[in-house]
């Protein structure tokens, strides 16, 4: 039967007629957390791998990780409208929701980054304390005993944690647009391939050549995801891909996260394994798809607001 | 077993928004926000339309999506199936405010989320939902699904149509539009007992 909305008394702001629960922090959380789930995989690979050409990257991953991981929290934190209660998500593991599983997943995580971060202290541009310079020393030559151990969690806490950014939207059914199995493989790639990029930032360029290969890889597996994901989205029409793919996110989606951060980027790669354009010219590679992959969580998660059952 | 539910009689409701004040004033919402809600519809083709007035609240849905995704267990469902927040253990993540289907949650202004209760406190102490008792229609029946007596499960027996809005979504809501010719999704004939 036809029918015509004329009024909607008692609307709430944020939730209707649009759904702004979630915001620019959390899909710069969604970004950050893959990116460092990413790097936990790749740290966790270097240190079994033992080869002296991945000391660097290690330390990259070392450094960045327990910062970056902060950040991620603090985006986090910020997003809570109820902080007081925010020591709430320690004292309970509910398994049906991701949130929680979440939740434990980031404090093993801090650990685990903040074992790898401490052995590097005597980086740290400001002075500590002798005894604390000693503790941090016998904590580091603790973790020296336990490295493999230590290495074997990281890849599987970070493969976790990247996982579970996806799990976060994709439990989520009432958002048509989320509500998909590929999207956890999906952010788990894109969290890996962004971190391979976030490393490539600061390797040598013989490394970075090195890392091009595995990185052409992971763009190429990252766009069948997409677009498989794109086609087997439960929800069709206006509230599901075509929200993507020729809605209001389109134009985002298509330049930002499909050409900018994966057909460029590897063609760029592709061409500088085969030397057809400088390092120079390559070096724009990772910084797009840096850009790339937080494109796809902004645009994933807003277009996900905007889509309904 | 009691299992709490509401009728809304779409033949009787005047739109008078009665019930949203009422509610605001029970529940001491805060002014701008809202535990209710009413969509005014015109339903048919010219010169066959009729007007409904479809009053929402949370539909303490069997199925609730909300209370899974609560990581703190802050959204729970009592033994009489009414979904509560409980305050003290929300963190305001806003999961379940993102992950209800109908948008019936909303951030309170002190943080934490609040939506209908079915005036449970009220219902402790022997009365009706507030909503219930100011309908001056009497376009609204609260009861126990479970007891054959009760004068809801009348309602819908006699009701030329019972609907839910958008059953797709298969969270199994327990407030029924009865007589409604519109619905936000397939309108169908439910079984409630």
């Amino acid at each position: 039967m036809d029918s015509t909305e004329i009024s909607v008394v008692g609307n709430n702001e944020g939730v209707t007629p649009v759904l702004e629960s979630w915001d620019w922090t959390v899909a710069g959380y969604l970004f950050i957390g893959g990116l460092v789930g990413g790097l936990m995989i790749f740290a966790g690979y270097f240190m079994l791998r033992k080869k002296r050409e991945f000391d660097r990257g290690l330390r990259i991953a070392d450094l960045a990780g327990l910062p970056l991981l902060a950040l991620g929290l603090a985006l986090l934190f910020a997003d809570l409208s109820n902080k007081e209660n925010a020591w709430r998500f320690f004292t309970t593991f509910r398994p049906s929701s991701p949130m929680s599983w979440g939740s434990w997943i980031l404090a093993v995580a801090t650990v685990l980054l903040g074992l790898r971060f401490i052995r590097h202290h005597r980086l740290l541009p400001w002075d500590l304390p002798q005894s604390v310079i000693r503790l941090l020393d016998r904590v580091t030559r603790w973790t020296d005993t336990i490295a493999r151990p230590v290495a074997g969690a990281s890849m599987v806490v970070g493969t976790s944690l990247a996982l579970y950014t996806g799990f976060l939207l994709s439990t989520i059914t009432a958002r048509p647009i989320w509500d998909s199995g590929l999207l956890p493989p999906l952010f788990l790639i894109s969290g890996i391939a962004s971190a391979g990029a976030f490393l490539c930032l600061w390797l040598e360029s013989e490394a970075h050549r090195k890392l091009a290969p595995l990185s052409v890889s992971l763009c190429l597996v990252e766009l069948a995801l997409l677009f498989t994901y794109l086609a087997t989205v439960r929800s069709p029409g206006s509230f599901g891909p075509d929200l993507l793919t020729t809605g209001s996110f389109a134009g985002w989606f298509w330049a930002l996260v499909v050409f900018g951060g994966l057909l460029i980027p590897v063609t760029l790669e592709i061409s500088e394994i085969r030397h057809w354009v400088s390092q120079r010219v390559a070096q724009i590679a990772p910084y797009l798809k840096l850009a790339g992959a937080a494109g796809l969580r902004f645009v994933v998660l807003f277009a996900g607001l905007e889509s309904i059952l | 077993m009691t299992r709490w539910a509401m009728t809304l009689d779409v033949d009787l409701c005047l739109g008078c928004e009665a019930c949203i004040v009422a509610c605001s004033a029970e529940n001491e919402v805060p002014v701008g926000q809202f535990r209710t809600r009413m969509r005014t519809t015109t339903v048919g083709t010219f010169p066959n339309l009729r007007t409904e007035f479809r009053v929402e609240s949370c539909f303490h849905c069997a199925d609730a999506p909300c209370i899974d995704v609560c990581p703190t267990g802050a959204t729970y469902q009592t033994a009489d199936g009414i979904v509560l927040v409980d305050p003290a253990k929300c963190t305001g993540c806003k999961a379940c405010v993102t992950a209800c289907p109908y948008g019936m949650r909303y951030v309170h202004r002190d943080g934490w989320v609040d939506k209908c209760t079915f005036c449970e406190h009220r219902l402790a102490a022997g009365r009706q939902p507030a909503c219930v008792q100011t309908c001056p229609t009497g376009a609204r029946v609260f009861g126990d699904l479970d007891d054959e007596a009760d004068p809801i499960n009348d309602a819908l027996v006699k009701a030329r149509s019972v609907s839910v809005v958008n059953p797709d979504t298969g969270a199994n809501p327990h407030l029924f539009y009865l007589n409604s010719q519109f619905t936000n999704g397939p309108s169908e004939r439910l079984e409630t007992t």
